[in-house]
């Protein structure tokens, strides 16, 4: 079994770093660490999640941590086995979201012809939507 | 109080493991989605990249490269601003939203392709796109 954590000095660095599994951690390069402290190493954390009501034309406004910016969202419908009833012509279906401060943003969705249960999954990211 | 973090030896090899508050570490039977960390997952969602860029709904479409070519394609997330580049208004975008919408995400192993049209809802006005290109693999 291959030594798979180091917490202290690794090379010229000290951190803590996990290798991939079957990785040795004192050799593997950066893309075989499946985490490390050093700087760089950034990974998508999720502030909040939920699932809402919501249907063309009826808006729902979720509150979320004050991150000191807009936080990015992602909206999708939830189409667990069995929601998802059927499509009629020219279907379409889009969510977007509305930022009404860095605390409040409003979700939305706009269906046409798509039969299902009405409910959307979103998660709020700990990214700046204003930042590229 | 629930522990939390074990670093040893569990359930026949040796992690570093972290469980969400509330849940016990021990636990192997814990879903994951109670578990912060396992030192066992094959990845975390850490960021290869970041950026953004403009477009309208009558340009080429656009192409990033991630520098090399993945054995997979990565996990790419694209946002879209408003109609008339609104930056309060930001939509999500995926290949599903194509057909109305008229505007799409493909991704594949050494780049992700943004296509817009400006017919329906995209307009011919620029966009604002804020992408996000993650380690974590569809294939």
């Amino acid at each position: 079994m291959v030594d798979r954590v180091i917490l202290g000095r690794r090379g010229g660095q000290n951190g803590l770093f996990i290798s991939k599994p079957g990785v040795d951690v004192s050799s593997a390069s950066d893309s075989q660490l499946l985490f490390r402290t050093t700087a760089g190493f950034e990974t998508l954390q999720i502030v909040k999640s939920g699932r809402v009501y919501l249907t063309t034309g009826e808006p729902v406004t979720i509150s979320v941590p004050n991150l000191g910016y807009r936080p990015k969202v992602i909206l999708q419908s939830d189409w667990n086995i069995g929601i998802l009833t059927g499509f009629g012509t020219n279907s379409h279906i889009f969510h977007w979201v509305d930022y009404l401060s860095n605390t409040e943003i409003r979700l939305n969705v706009d269906k046409n012809n798509i039969f299902d249960s009405n409910y959307s999954l979103y998660v709020v990211l700990r990214e700046n939507i204003n930042h590229g | 109080m629930t522990d939390r973090i074990l670093l040893g030896a569990f359930d026949g090899t040796h992690v570093l493991r972290a469980s969400r508050p509330g849940y016990d570490v021990k636990n192997t039977g814990l879903p994951t989605e109670h578990l912060s960390f396992d030192s066992r997952w094959p990845e975390i969602g850490n960021i290869l990249s970041r950026g953004t860029f403009q477009m309208g709904g009558n340009d080429p479409a656009f192409n990033y490269y991630y520098g090399t070519t993945y054995a997979d394609p990565p996990l790419v997330i694209v946002h879209m601003s408003g109609a008339n580049n609104d930056l309060d208004t930001w939509y999500p975008i995926d290949q599903a939203i194509w057909y109305d919408f008229n505007v799409a995400v493909f991704v594949f192993r050494d780049r992700f392709q943004i296509s817009t049209n400006a017919t329906n809802n995209v307009g011919s006005s620029q966009r604002t796109f804020r992408y996000v290109v993650m380690r974590n693999f569809y294939g």
